[in-house]
């Protein structure tokens, strides 16, 4: 579960995992965009993760994604930020390696 | 309803505008703008410091196409290019690796061409007779420590092809701090105060590394914010286990403890001036073979050239 943040939706079921209340129109209503955001996080080797909405400081996503803060950067939608941005909602996190073990 | 989240975005301390760096020693957030100021002004003061440029010199700029080297020639260009007793000539080595070297010539050529920076090539070809890819045929295990060798004999040729007096390379502080700690981890003091920069009476081309005290994090994001970072392949032959091992340490104890990089190279210092002109250092040959200033009998290329072509 290397660091994999589920986030619960207002049913208690985690995101990214069929919800009986979120997925049934008759039973919620209209989808709204607060049980069906999550942050998209890419990593240096182009996989992709989806972690919650919560608010976090990028550096905590990064560690607990097992990655050193100082060896890489990360854009929040497009652009450069800093490691204690705070990131949430539905943006989206792009991890580039600075160096490459050689 | 949930509530949005709070998107908090760090400021620059100098003007305000979204940061894109935190430098960890200060806790100063800079954006791109101010990013770029603080590195140019650091580069300017070691190269002052370390008296690594004087009037008169041409500077042979190191040019992989990397973000090391592609940073330093961006750096050099915008603090010498209007002076006109200071001339900048790009060098760059074609090992010959395939499917990796490509993509970083062309690089290099478009930024040379961008600059209108002169531009000096040569290829492990046309010094050794055939490419990294062939030499290292079953000797893929050295290959890192074959290739610096090669690539080393190569710069200086092309240094000196350029008519250079400085040989500028594009060695970070995070290069270096670890060199240190290699050094220490080897038993090689005497490498640690072997200073290649110093004036050598003419002997060779003295070397400098004025991204010295630049963090790697700091010119990766500098060349973002250039629009001139780019994600460019690894080199296939990467092989240097300890510093692997070393960096990544490191870099650990760097991120608990920051400073830890900066205060590695204070070190450095202290026993350089400790050492300096004392007899412990190693007097400065000449290579048997091809005369060379080297510390053994034969210099390390003329070894190599030996095992390799007898
Ligand atoms: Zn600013
Ligand atoms: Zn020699």
């Amino acid at each position: 579960m290397a660091g994999v943040v589920r986030h619960k939706d207002d049913f208690g079921y985690p995101a990214g995992m069929p919800s009986p209340g979120r997925d049934d129109p008759a039973l919620y209503g209209v989808r709204t965009p607060s049980t069906r955001t999550a942050m998209k996080l890419i990593l240096p080797d182009r996989t992709i993760r989806t972690v919650g909405s919560a608010p976090a400081p990028v550096e905590s996503i990064l560690k607990r994604e097992g990655i050193n803060p100082i060896e890489v950067m990360v854009s929040r939608n497009g652009k450069l930020v800093t490691e204690d941005t705070i990131a949430g909602g539905d943006d989206e996190l792009r991890v580039i390696r600075i160096s490459h073990g050689g | 309803m949930k509530k949005e989240p709070v998107r908090k975005v760090p400021c620059c301390s100098v003007c305000g505008e979204p940061a894109v760096i935190r430098q960890r020693e200060s806790g100063r957030h800079l954006c791109g703008a101010h990013l770029a100021a603080d590195i140019e002004g650091r580069v300017a003061a070691t190269i002052a410091s370390e008296r690594q440029v004087a009037p008169g010199d041409c500077i042979a700029v190191a040019l992989s196409g990397g973000k090391d080297s592609t940073a330093l020639l961006l750096l050099l260009h915008s603090l010498f290019s209007s002076r006109d007793d200071i001339r900048l000539v790009a060098v760059t080595v074609d090992e010959g690796i395939h499917g990796y070297r490509d993509e970083t010539l062309r690089s290099a050529e478009e930024l040379v061409k961008r600059l209108g920076v002169e531009h000096v090539t040569v290829s492990f070809p046309d010094l050794f007779g055939e490419t990294l890819d062939t030499v290292l045929q079953g000797r893929e295990e050295q290959a890192c420590s074959i290739c610096g060798i090669l690539r080393k004999k190569a710069l200086v040729t092309a240094a000196e092809r350029a008519g250079a007096t400085k040989l500028a390379t594009g060695h970070n502080l995070d290069d270096e701090a670890q060199s240190v700690l290699m050094n220490l981890l080897r038993g090689d003091l005497m490498r640690l105060v072997r200073n290649s920069g110093a004036d050598s009476g003419g002997r060779f081309i003295p070397r400098i590394k004025p991204l010295m005290y630049i963090h790697e994090k700091e010119i990766a994001a500098y060349l973002m914010v250039q629009g001139t970072w780019s994600d460019l392949p690894e080199c296939p032959y990467a092989v240097h286990a300890l510093r692997r091992e070393v960096r990544s340490m490191l870099a650990q104890i760097e991120y608990a403890h920051p400073g830890t990089m900066l205060r590695l190279m204070e070190n450095k210092k202290k026993v350089e001036t400790a050492f300096a002109g004392k007899p412990a250092r190693e007097p400065l040959g000449s290579c048997r073979q091809c005369g060379d200033p080297c510390s053994r009998d034969l210099c390390q290329f003329c070894q190599l050239k030996t095992t390799l072509w007898g």
